[in-house]
């Protein structure tokens, strides 16, 4: 059986994707939320938006997956940077999440940022 | 005597006959990933794991799916002349490497007899092993005929609705293979509610810091009538 060697898509939000960010890494893998507010089914590039900031993402490997403009996603995957600095996330793995608590989702990740912190200090 | 009293002091923790009355080492303990990950086995005796000097064999993880592997338990095939089918063990955890069945036709595989998934919460990717042969290990289960077909239908049936981007409840016990971590999985549940994670993280953390992290002994007993 093949060892795992898969890395955790970490979570982020949108608006912390921007230059400079410790999460913005080649290849870093990641997590993101956001309401999805297109797709283009031909290309497969969708954007996803969360609190006013805005991500690109690639969904060449989720075709299967039933998309609707507005809904909530969920992704993780890759983030590819290219020479403009733009910023590409391209998704392995998607789920719907219509009717998330995008509030208590942000504070329970501070939380969970500041424990496993803690717990790694310790 | 001298055994335990050694293990324990490689340990840094308790005696073993401690965790006898220790409700952690029965229970499911709710962990996030990176936390079980970090977990120590125990020399000389599989099947537990330290988290900071407590022991620990079974958990509940939550995560999204990110790999999903269905494996057969045996790999079988027919020799060149043809008349002799054999049948191999292809999982390094069957002790026995390979049996002849020369007088039994081998009769078809229906389903699959492992599922082995990867959960990411997001701190770390747990992999778990669900097993669906139970016919195979009779002797070790305590199902019998037909209880036993329908479980191993019902597991079939669970693994068999395991796609890539699921929410997945995992109760198991914990191992190792091939000195990496995995969970055993006992139970597992496709979670739709969307806020079911995030409430899952909140209950690690509030069991960490409340329970997990203090030591047992300190700990409020009930009150026995």
């Amino acid at each position: 059986m093949a060892v795992v060697t898969l890395n955790p898509g970490l979570v982020v939000r949108l608006q912390e994707l921007q230059p400079g960010s410790s999460f913005v890494l080649p290849n870093q893998s990641l997590r993101v939320v956001g309401s999805l507010q297109s797709f283009d089914s031909t290309s497969g590039i969708a954007v996803l938006v969360d609190a006013g900031a805005s991500l690109r993402l690639d969904l060449e490997h989720l075709r299967e997956l039933p998309l609707r403009v507005g809904s909530l996603f969920e992704f993780i995957g890759e983030l590819e940077v290219d020479t403009t600095q733009q910023l590409t996330l391209k998704a392995r793995v998607g789920r719907n999440v219509d009717g998330m608590d995008m509030k208590l989702f942000d504070k329970v990740l501070q939380l969970r940022r500041r424990f496993e912190k803690d717990y790694k200090h310790n | 005597m001298a055994m335990e009293g050694e293990s324990s002091k490689a340990r840094g923790s308790r005696p073993c006959r401690e965790w006898e009355q220790d409700p952690l080492c029965f229970a499911h303990v709710r962990l996030l990933a990176f936390d079980l990950l970090a977990l120590r086995p125990v020399p000389h005796m599989p099947g537990y794991f330290l988290r900071r000097g407590r022991s620990v064999r079974q958990v509940e993880v939550m995560g999204i799916v990110v790999t999903v592997d269905r494996k057969e338990r045996y790999l079988r095939f027919t020799c060149n002349n043809g008349t002799l089918t054999k049948m191999i063990s292809n999982l390094k955890y069957i002790s026995c490497t390979s049996f002849f069945i020369p007088d039994v036709a081998p009769s078809p595989v229906h389903g699959d007899y492992l599922c082995h998934v990867v959960v990411d919460d997001g701190t770390g990717c747990v992999p778990c092993i669900f097993w669906t042969n139970y016919a195979s290990f009779p002797a070790t289960s305590p199902a019998k005929g037909l209880e036993l077909r329908s479980r191993q239908e019902m597991a079939i049936a669970t693994t068999a609705k395991v796609k890539l981007g699921d929410l997945l409840r995992v109760q198991g016990r914990l191992n190792t293979y091939t000195n990496q971590i995995q969970v055993t999985v006992a139970s597992l549940r496709t979670e739709k509610d969307p806020n079911a994670e995030v409430l899952h993280w909140v209950e690690c953390m509030r069991l960490a810091k409340c329970c997990y992290d203090l030591d047992p002994s300190l700990q409020k007993r009930p009150l026995v009538p």
